[in-house]
């Protein structure tokens, strides 16, 4: 009888169930629809921070600047000290990146590995300088591909086998995230024309004495001309007396001279000529060695022309092993195959990448004069690690020169619960190390979906009650306004003897049917107000400021520059869930629940006597 | 209180009184004035009387039967249904004795519009415990002993006053009560249907003589029937 009983005043009197089950199907309908946007404003959130979350990765650890330290802080000698590192790296005597203490696997010493880590990050960006020089002879194609850690330090991957034996460490997968820097240009030739010489030079030369024998080959030589020391003596003595009047014909005394006997004493001109005729060769023709003053000489060079382009992408190295954790997983391969068994030439691109460059599955790549085959595109989800190429880890570190050297460690933790204290415990390992966890990843992230986020989960959260409370108000006020309409009714009810339980259970039961009919509305309503904001729902941004290295560790994590502000548009869509559903049946039910008590309480008020009066 | 129940107990022992009511009155507060509904009433009804209570509105016929039909309490005095006191009774204990042992008739037959005939008389069977099958079967015999038969699957209203009244007896007789307790069973019908459904009534009373009825009316016609006519004035039987 009760349910048949309900069933007839349900069916029967229709319009009023249909109209208590609209107040209540727009109240589920609605709360349904808010919790809907709220879980689409979450899902839009998660699609921001999906590549940490799409992976399994809870923890990201890199490296700050702080713990980049001078070589003479590096290994303390001193165990007591090393003892009481400071966390932070390098506040207390020393900031290598590992404990000093104690021994890497393998038996490798910690201190040796901290001493060769430094020289490595003193040597680390500088490969990107283009020494032209060095590029070969000029007129040289030159193609080159540079690789530079940027913003994310590098460190031993040692780091990750650290990790890995971390307490609550599940896997610790190593990966390389590398800006690179790709030249093409001809080098250049570079000339420079000057002139020199037209300088005046005043030297000074003292030729040596005469030897013996040229001494007496002149004595003989001014013998044979006819001439002795006497004449010559007078000679110098007349010519001294007689040069006015010996310069008008001395040309012809001197032949004259030379012709004519002894007994005349030849004149001083005449005597010159045989002399110079007898002097040796060597003082005839006289030969010496002059230094020209040295002189600098400083001219201003432009730089030659040159046709150099540059262009840069971002490579990371990912070990082929992990197909299930790092940086891209299998997951996110959407053509093409996984790097094989052989790694070393095979590369994974970027889908974006791909498409913006027109790079397909089977091309081959020319990077730094080496040729790689892309094996396979991957899509990695919406922000996150969107390297442009993906290598074998190997590969990429020996091609960067950074071999056994990494920049992130991905790890999986055994439980959510334990990411914080794992983080510690990972800090405590490697001072120095940025530890940084999805949660503090998210709040980061800023702009108008975070906003949104926050409106809908709290706002929201607000209005789902105002709107549910609204909704049984008015499911409440027309099962009243029926219980006042049946009070002749409830009053018979009561007078041939119905308890006041049966009549509130009778009560309840009916308004739980309306509250089905209303859940049903309810759920087509939640329904089309998702697709209409699937399909009218507005875009939401999304903006990560990557800040100063080490400050912002999402600015890394989104290889960003320094500066670099990357804005997201997210699709806001209201997804329907099984529990949604479920706080939609819930809703319902507690509706129907509390309108059936408020007016059974009022019906089991109504005194049986109300049967026999007469309300018209 | 427990002398009086003792001594109440001791007279009417033996004797065949339904009710006695003994200085009973009933005053409702409306705002600030004290209405006095029912001035001290002493009033006996015997087991298989057929009463009638006549008067003018207002004169306290209404309460005395609602005093009577166990769906109120008096404000003062005792009542004495068959062995049990109704001014002691709690009010989950007047719900039973109204459900297996008063029946009602109302004026205005007081249906539920949304069950049919056979479920109308099944509705009043719902406090009694006892099969289903057998509910269904007495029911079933109550209304074709009203005349019924054909129409027990009918909504309210699809059946004529005179219809919807019978199936109201049919539902006041459900439970075999000891009384039937009837205000203005006729006031809503034709003089013809009127004497047809008094007929019923007497018919009822004949086929078992324990059962008494009491009835409200200002209608002569119905009061001839009666065998004992209380005549109620200013809420003072006159």
């Amino acid at each position: 009888m009760l349910f048949k009983y309900a069933r007839r005043e349900l069916t029967l009197r229709w319009t009023r169930t249909v109209l208590t089950a609209l107040g209540l199907a727009v109240g589920v309908g609605l709360v349904m629809s808010i919790m809907g946007v709220a879980n689409g404003l979450s899902n839009a959130q998660q699609q921001v921070l999906s590549p940490l979350g799409s992976v399994g990765t809870s923890i990201i650890v890199t490296r700050t600047v702080g713990a980049v330290t001078s070589a003479t802080a590096t290994t303390p000698t001193n165990p007591a000290q090393s003892q009481g590192f400071s966390p932070s790296g390098g506040a207390v005597g020393g900031g290598g990146f590992f404990r000093a203490n104690g021994n890497g696997p393998n038996g490798t010493s910690l201190k040796n590995l901290n001493s060769s880590d430094t020289s490595a990050l003193l040597q680390a960006n500088s490969t990107v300088l283009t020494d032209l020089a060095k590029l070969g002879p000029p007129g040289t194609k030159f193609t080159y591909d540079f690789f530079v850690p940027g913003t994310l330090i590098t460190f031993p991957q040692v780091a990750t086998t650290i990790v890995s034996k971390v307490k609550g460490v599940t896997q610790a997968v190593p990966a390389i995230s590398l800006q690179a820097l790709h030249e093409t240009g001809t080098v250049p030739q570079i000339t420079d024309t000057y002139t020199t010489g037209g300088q005046s030079l005043a030297v000074t030369a003292t030729p040596p004495p005469l030897t013996q024998t040229q001494r007496q080959q002149l004595r003989a030589c001014l013998q044979n001309q006819g001439l002795t020391f006497r004449q010559f003596k007078q000679a110098v003595k007349s010519g001294a007396n007689q040069t006015p009047t010996n310069s008008g014909n001395s040309g012809n005394s001197g032949n004259s001279g030379a012709s004519s006997t002894a007994s005349a004493p030849p004149s001083s001109s005449s005597f010159s000529q045989a002399f110079l005729n007898c002097l040796p060769a060597s003082y005839q023709q006289y030969e010496t060695n002059v230094v020209v003053p040295e002189q600098t000489i400083t001219r201003v060079l432009n730089p030659p022309t040159t046709n150099t382009q540059t262009s840069s992408y971002t490579v990371a190295g990912v070990n082929p092993v992990d197909t299930s954790s790092g940086l891209i997983t299998t997951n996110q391969l959407t053509k093409g195959t996984w790097f094989t068994t052989s790694p070393a030439n095979e590369l994974l691109v970027d889908s974006a990448y791909a498409n913006t460059n027109k790079i397909s599955v089977g091309q081959t790549l020319t990077i730094d004069s080496k040729s790689f085959k892309v094996v396979g595109i991957v899509n990695p989800t919406l922000t996150g690690d969107t390297s442009d190429l993906y290598f074998d880890l190997t590969t990429l570190q020996s091609m960067s020169s950074n071999s056994s050297r990494i920049n992130e460690i991905l790890v999986k933790v055994d439980n959510s619960s334990q990411v914080n204290a794992v983080a510690a415990a990972i800090k405590k390992q490697l001072p120095g190390a940025q530890v940084l966890t999805t949660a503090s990843l998210a709040d980061q992230v800023s702009g108008s979906l975070n906003n949104a986020h926050t409106l809908a989960s709290t706002l929201g959260s607000a209005l789902a009650i105002i709107v549910l409370l609204a909704s049984f108000l008015i499911t409440i006020l027309l099962t009243l306004s029926s219980i006042n309409k049946r009070t002749r009714e409830i009053g018979t009810l009561r007078a041939i003897g119905w308890k006041k339980s049966r009549v509130l259970l009778q009560i309840l039961v009916e308004t739980i049917g309306i509250g089905i009919v209303g859940l049903i509305i309810g759920l087509g309503v939640g329904y089309a107000i998702s697709e209409i904001v699937a399909a009218v729902g507005p875009t939401l941004t999304s903006t990560t400021n990557g800040l100063a290295v080490g400050a912002s560790s999402v600015g890394q994590l989104f290889h960003q520059s320094t500066s670099g502000t990357t804005v997201l548009h997210v699709k806001v869509t209201a997804p329907i869930s099984l529990g949604v559903i479920l706080v939609g049946i819930l809703s319902a039910i507690a509706g129907a629940l509390i309108a059936g008590i408020f007016g059974g309480l009022r019906a089991i008020r109504l005194m049986p006597a109300v049967a026999l009066r007469d309300l018209g | 209180m427990t002398n009086i129940v003792e001594k109440t107990t001791e007279e009417t022992s033996g004797t065949q009184e339904l009710y006695v009511l003994k200085d009973v009155t009933r005053a409702y507060q409306m705002g600030n004035n004290k209405i006095n509904a029912l001035k001290p009433i002493n009033l006996a009804i015997k087991k298989g009387d057929f009463v009638s209570l006549e008067g003018p509105s207002g004169s306290g016929k209404s309460t005395l039967l609602q005093l009577l039909g166990a769906l109120d309490s008096p404000s003062s005095g005792s009542i004495q249904f068959m062995d049990k006191f109704l001014e002691q009774a709690s009010s989950n204990m007047l719900t039973s004795i109204r459900a297996q042992q008063i029946g009602f008739i109302f004026q205005q037959f007081n249906l539920i519009p949304t069950l049919n005939a056979i479920e109308n008389v099944l509705i009043a069977m719902v406090p009694i415990k006892d099969s289903n099958s057998a509910k269904h079967t007495k029911a079933k015999e109550l209304l074709e002993k009203v005349g019924l038969a054909e129409r027990m699957t009918h909504l309210p209203s699809k059946l004529s006053g005179g219809e919807q009244q019978r199936v109201a007896i049919a539902r006041a007789l459900a439970n075999s009560p000891e009384v039937l307790i009837g205000d203005e069973p006729t006031g809503n019908l034709d003089s013809e249907t009127s004497a047809q459904v008094m007929d019923l009534l007497q018919n009822l009373q004949n086929e078992n003589s324990n059962v008494t009825i009491i009835l409200a009316t200002h209608n002569p016609e119905v009061s001839e029937f009666a065998r004992t006519r209380i005549k109620l004035k200013s809420g003072q039987i006159a």
